[in-house]
């Protein structure tokens, strides 16, 4: 049996008042069983006010999350407020970890840090949930996911990379127990009873207007010409956008189209190096078409209801985690609807079922799952939800 | 606490202001962050937007030109509204059918405004009933694929193929309608114009074979009732039908070319022909039509042409035919002259150029523009009583353009037309298509009376680079045939007798050649003859030694071979054809089944192995399409029937007719009526080659089974002696001991007759003497004979009395020779042992042959009874058969084998 609950704080600067009231909210809700984890969620603000540390600490069970620029619950939506989800139960063990610093070595260190937190348990996990830094300049989603695919082969990942509420997505942090951290990957075990289902909502690729580019150059997720231009040029040229674009989806159409399951790879460039390189939220191959996808308001919370309603309509729901890419807000916010797609959340999703939704820097989640076998896979622009 | 009063403010109380301050001031730091961010992403927010905007911007343009230019160009009639039924956006086209200035008025009208206000004719019932059904079901047409589509005619008989198109967007949400209208009414006249074509041809198919498979038994009773040896009145009866037959086949094909050309079915075959034989068989088709006319024809060909050219040579004869015809039809009196040259424009090519020149009625100037159209005949009352379809002249033109050509025509009226067609052919062999053999040799006397025959001479041999000389006179002729200065002397055929009157027989080592007209009698059986036309083909035959008809290359004959061993299938559903058919192989010697249907046939080929089958196409019950079907699938079981040559016989000669039999099992086709030469073409193709045995009259047979050389006796052309009496060397020395011994019977009965003034016993000796002389190749002894046959009919006693004893001491001579080479036959005869079964059904087989005047039987036969050995009783009476034989006298030869086959032979 799995219980879950969502609470919230809007209180940064008082630590004790911030713990009283997630405590208090957490009384109301939830009699914690005999395992407990919390994911939590907060602008980076709580962690400059040493907010976050005093909460975890002042509660009895682990606490992994990542820092974020929104969030949507079923009694608040905001930018400054720290939520928390909490899972309890009975027959699911809840195993924690941090991996050390990505940047040397991901899989090395994730294995590293699966094997410590791992230890004591036999058998692979039924669920990971994975909490990764936001540091596309020297790895993308698609090197974590692939990392995690091969020390828990066929394990459902679920989880979000950092992000903030800052236009270079220079503040974001992972969690762990308190602990703020620009590099560690934060993760939950979960060994048991539970039974994760999985929802993705993302844009529509027939919406896509070709831009007559194909990729010539490009490693991982750094892209270095489109036409044999330089990336930064190219999208001056083509799309008449400045140096630091943001929020572009772009359809990716690639020669190998690996692991498609009918959902379409979007990929939108997050930075620029000076050399004039495409920093992308995942990897895109040599020979890639790109499409310009359509990503106005309607688009967007369209989708965003269509997964929506798809939660509502599933039974056995104890509990569902959302993570929504940051650039559908931003895209929001070009239309003064900054807060449309959050409201749009707790408008919908049905009361009994406790949520917690946050903004995403790259949203993991598996296209499908067949035969036991999870097809995990790393995404932009898109909102997903695990449904527990 | 008012803060502003720092005299009683207690050092707690400053603390927790001073705490609350700086709250106040982290939470404006924060606040001020948060904007600085907020402008910081909105700034970049604001330009990807206006970038992506611009873009947006720039595609929603292109694709609104794109529409724009769709609406404008498109000639469908396309209509769009939305979901409230108001019109959004259509085609240009709209306006011509509605009969408005500008589709953009149409612009916010509802349906059904639009229908009752600019209604016309495009909106049936039936379609507004349709588009309102969707708006009101909200986009459900009813049908799986949610387009509804149907045809529609409207008011002024055009017709449209409408499809109604409900809007969904997404969400599944009914956003409107498109209607579009396609205008199919040129495409359904078309296809109804190719289903008339289609038709048209069909019925020219029907046509054809239904006309032709009549007229296949009349022209093939026609001739095989001319192989009969009928009295001569009926023999002029069924020549007419012949006549008639072939000018209702020539305007039957005129009719159907005609077809072809207007369904674009008209194809030009080119293939390799030679020229000689090309103007040969041209000449020989309108030779007889000259003669009932009266017309002198001349011919001029040019020797060099090449002799062997490439091109359509059916059509191209076709084409020099019509004009020919024409002119002979036109012209009441004078003449019809033919000139053919090449005017060679590179080595591998030229013009051929045919001038037909006459001297008839001519062509009213304003007349010549036309006589090259269809149904075209000018001066129907001047005209009346000519017969033709009027199509001639079109097919020629229309054929004469697709081989590239041009055809053109000069006359004037009262004095004649001039019909000039040029023809580009492939030179395939540039050897000149007449030349005579060592011409410097050659030297000719000519005299002839006939000016036109006179000068057609001198120009030939001029052309064959021949020396002549001409005379005037029989004392002229005379001189010069005993000068012996010429190796020919061309004399006109009706100066023969005045000639042998004045001089009697002629030592000469000149041949003579006589020049005679087209169907006249000759005075000689066995001398040259050239039939006007003279021209450079068959003068240069001559001069070579050959007959005038030997063209250059092979000759296509009609029978080139027997094929006793051949086992042949024919099958026609009608008697007659069958009858034919079969009449027409009989020289072949073929074993040939008939049967009547499909169905008839399998069976037969079930039980029997046959080397070829011929098929009629259209049969009832199971056609010959369907038997070959069936036939070629019993090939998977046996592979006989795979491979079995199967030869469709046909009416329908139109255009693809061939690759149709080839696609549908058969391996060739023979058009009716049944053509000789086509037929022994495809006999000789599909017979399998060793059962194909040379004819009788070129096969050597030896008992000993060596091939021997005839023998050479001096005054008797034994070569040709061969060649008559079926050419086994075998046979002919038996022939000749016959000959040999009643030579000297006949020396002795002619004396007696003579003695006895009877000249009426002497007449029937002489005629004897003289067949069995040129049966056995002594053609002087035979020429001699004939000339006194001829005398004792014209009652020329002084004649008979004056060169008799000559004659008898020439042939005394002659079988003296052939007494010499006597010993020499005697010792190479060898019988083999009495057949007595074979001897009857030998001898029951000659009886048939000789009551039937079948001579290649005859000669078959009677080899066939030298091979089957006899006992001395038998031999003496044999021999007296071939006697009766070799002097023609066939009743008695009849006689003779009945008292054979009674059986009195041990």
């Amino acid at each position: 049996m799995l219980k879950c609950a969502s609470v919230y704080t809007c209180e940064i600067d008082d630590h004790v008042i911030a713990l009283d009231e997630i405590k208090s909210q957490l009384d109301d809700k939830i009699k914690l069983l005999k395992n407990t984890v919390g994911v939590i969620m907060c602008n980076p603000e709580f962690i400059y006010g040493e907010t976050v540390e005093y909460i975890c600490a002042g509660l009895p069970f682990d606490v992994i999350g990542i820092t974020t620029s929104s969030q949507s619950t079923n009694d608040e939506i905001g930018e400054l407020t720290l939520t928390l989800f909490v899972m309890t139960s009975d027959d699911i063990q809840f195993v924690t970890g941090v991996t050390e610093s990505l940047i040397t070595d991901i899989y090395e260190s994730a294995k590293k840090a699966y094997e410590t937190a791992s230890a004591g348990h036999s058998g692979l996990p039924q669920l990971l949930l994975v909490f990764p830094p936001f540091l596309l300049e020297q790895f993308s989603g698609d090197l974590l996911v692939e990392a995690w695919d091969r020390i828990l082969p066929g394990v459902p990942q679920f989880g979000s990379l950092a992000i903030d509420d800052t236009a270079t997505f220079s503040e974001c942090s992972t969690i762990y127990n308190g602990k703020d951290s620009r590099d560690t990957m934060p993760f939950i075990l979960c060994y048991g009873n539970i039974k994760p289902r999985f929802i993705i909502a993302t844009l529509d690729e027939v919406s896509g207007i070709s831009l007559r580019a194909e990729v010539t150059k490009a490693k991982d997720n750094i892209v270095y010409e489109i036409n044999n231009i330089v990336t930064r040029d190219f999208f001056m040229e083509s799309l008449g956008i400045p140096e630091s674009m943001i929020s572009i989806p772009l359809l990716i159409d690639s020669p190998s189209a690996n692991n498609y399951d009918g959902i379409p790879v979007i990929r939108e460039q997050s930075s620029v190096t000076a050399e004039g390189a495409g920093v992308f939220g995942g990897n895109i191959e040599v020979g890639s078409k790109l499409l310009l996808l359509k990503a106005d308001d309607e688009s967007i919370l369209s989708t965003s209801l269509q997964g929506l309603m798809k939660l509502n309509n599933m039974e056995d729901v104890n509990g569902a985690l959302i993570f929504s890419c940051v650039s559908r807000r931003i895209m929001l916010m070009g239309v003064n609807k900054s807060m449309a797609e959050l409201q749009l959340v707790k408008d919908t999703v049905k009361p009994d079922i406790p949520f917690m939704m946050g903004g995403s820097g790259g949203e993991i989640c598996p296209t499908s799952v067949r035969d036991g076998v999870a097809f995990n896979r790393n995404h932009e622009y898109s909102m997903v939800i695990l449904v527990v | 606490m008012d803060i502003h009063d720092h005299s009683n403010i207690s050092y707690e109380e400053l603390l927790h202001l001073y705490s609350s301050l700086e709250i106040e001031n982290k939470k404006l730091k924060r606040e001020l962050r948060t904007i600085l961010k907020r402008q910081d992403i909105n700034k970049l927010n604001n330009d990807t937007q206006m970038g992506l905007n611009r873009t947006i911007l720039n595609e929603k343009q292109t694709q609104e030109t794109y529409l724009r230019m769709l609406l404008v160009s498109c000639p469908d009639l396309i209509f769009i509204f939305n979901k409230e039924t108001v019109f959004l956006v259509g085609s240009k086209s709209i306006e011509k059918h509605l009969d408005i200035d500008d589709v953009n008025m149409l612009i916010g009208c509802t349906f059904n405004h639009i229908v009752e206000k600019f209604s016309s004719s495009v909106f049936t019932k039936e379609l507004v009933e349709q588009v309102e059904r969707i708006f009101i079901e909200n986009g459900d047409s009813g049908n799986n694929d949610n387009i509804y589509e149907f045809v529609e005619i409207d008011n002024d008989n055009h017709k449209f193929k409408c499809d109604i198109v409900p809007i969904i967007r997404k969400n599944d949400e009914f956003a409107g309608v498109f209607l579009i209208m396609s205008d199919i009414t040129s495409v359904v006249r078309k296809e109804i114009a190719e289903q008339e074509s289609r038709s048209k041809s069909n019925f020219l198919a029907r046509m054809s074979h239904e006309l032709r498979t009549p007229l296949n038994a009349i022209l093939g009773m026609a001739e095989l009732s001319i192989r009969e040896n009928l009295p001569k009145v009926a023999a002029e009866y069924v020549s007419a039908i012949t006549q008639a037959g072939e000018n209702l086949l020539d305007i039957l094909n005129d009719i159907l070319d005609i077809s072809k050309i207007e369904t674009g079915q008209l194809e030009i075959i080119p293939e390799e022909y030679t020229v000689s034989s090309l103007i040969n068989d041209v000449i020989n088709i309108i030779k007889p039509r000259v003669l009932d006319s009266q017309l002198c024809f001349t011919v001029d060909i040019n020797c060099d042409i090449p002799s062997v050219l490439k091109g359509d040579v059916k059509r191209i004869r076709q084409i020099i035919l019509n004009v020919l015809s024409n002119a002979v039809k036109y012209t009441d009196k004078g003449y019809v002259s033919l000139l053919t040259y090449m005017d060679e424009s590179s080595e591998n090519s030229g013009n051929l150029v045919i001038k037909i020149e006459d001297s008839g009625k001519g062509i009213k100037k304003d007349d010549l523009e036309l006589i090259f159209e269809e149904y075209t005949r000018f001066d129907m009352i001047k005209n009346k009583g000519i017969e033709g379809s009027g199509l001639g002249l079109a097919i020629t033109k229309n054929l004469v353009n697709a081989m590239n050509g041009e055809i053109y025509a000069q006359s004037e009226v009262g004095k004649g037309s001039i019909f000039t067609v040029v023809l580009p052919q492939e030179i395939i062999n540039s050897e000149n298509i007449a030349q005579v053999n060592n011409r410097d040799s050659h030297n000719v006397l000519i005299y002839e009376r006939r000016e036109i025959c006179i000068s057609s001479i001198e120009q030939t041999l001029n052309k064959l680079g021949v020396r002549y000389n001409s005379v005037s006179s029989v004392e002229g002729f005379h001189e010069g045939l005993t000068s012996n200065k010429y190796s020919y002397a061309f004399l006109e055929s009706s100066l023969f007798y005045t000639i042998k009157s004045a001089y009697g027989f002629i030592e000469t080592n000149t041949t003579v050649v006589l020049v005679a007209e087209f169907g006249d009698l000759l005075p000689l059986r066995s001398t040259r003859v050239l039939t006007t036309p003279i021209y450079s083909i068959p003068t240069a035959n001559v001069l070579n030694g050959y007959s005038e008809n030997t063209s250059k290359s092979s000759a296509k004959t009609k029978i080139s071979f027997k094929a006793p061993g051949a086992k042949l299938l024919v099958v026609d559903d009608i008697n007659t054809n069958l009858f034919v058919a079969k009449g027409l192989m009989q020289p072949y010697e073929m074993e040939i089944d008939l049967k009547s249907g499909g169905a008839e046939a399998i069976e037969a080929i079930s039980s029997n192995r046959y080397d070829l089958i011929f098929m009629d196409h259209m049969m009832p019950k199971m056609d010959g399409i369907e038997a070959t079907a069936i036939i070629r699938e019993m090939g998977k079981t046996d592979p006989y029937y795979a491979k079995v040559p199967i030869i469709a016989l046909t009416a329908n000669t139109l255009y693809g007719v061939r690759e149709y039999f080839i696609e549908s099992g058969f391996d060739d086709f023979l058009p009716k009526p049944i053509d000789i030469g086509l037929l022994n073409e495809v006999l000789k193709k599909w017979i399998p080659e060793e059962l194909q045995e040379e004819p009788v009259n070129n096969r050597q047979l030896s008992t000993n089974n060596k091939t021997e050389e005839v023998l050479q006796i001096t005054g008797i052309n034994t070569k040709r002696g061969l060649s008559l009496t079926g050419g086994i060397v075998e046979h002919y020395n038996k022939t000749l001991l016959i000959y040999l011994d009643d030579g000297y019977k006949k020396i002795e009965e002619i004396r007696s007759a003579l003695e006895s003034n009877d000249i009426s016993l002497f007449i029937t000796y002489i005629h004897a003497l003289r067949s069995a002389s040129a049966g056995v190749g002594a053609e002087k002894i035979s020429a001699a004979a004939d000339t006194l046959e001829q005398a004792g009919l014209e009652k020329n006693e002084e004649y008979i009395y004056t060169n008799i004893e000559k004659f008898l001491k020439d042939f005394e001579a002659l079988l003296k020779n052939i007494s010499e080479s006597v010993h020499v036959i005697r010792d190479k005869h060898n019988k083999t042992p009495i057949d007595k079964d074979a001897l009857n059904k030998t001898l029951h087989k000659l009886k048939t042959a000789f009551e039937d005047f079948d001579i290649d039987s005859i000669n078959k036969l009677s080899n066939e009874l030298e091979i089957i050995s006899l006992n001395t009783s038998l031999e003496e009476e044999i021999n007296r058969l071939m006697l009766y034989k070799l002097n023609g006298e066939y009743d008695k030869a009849v006689l003779q084998i009945d008292e054979l086959s009674e059986g009195r032979f041990s």
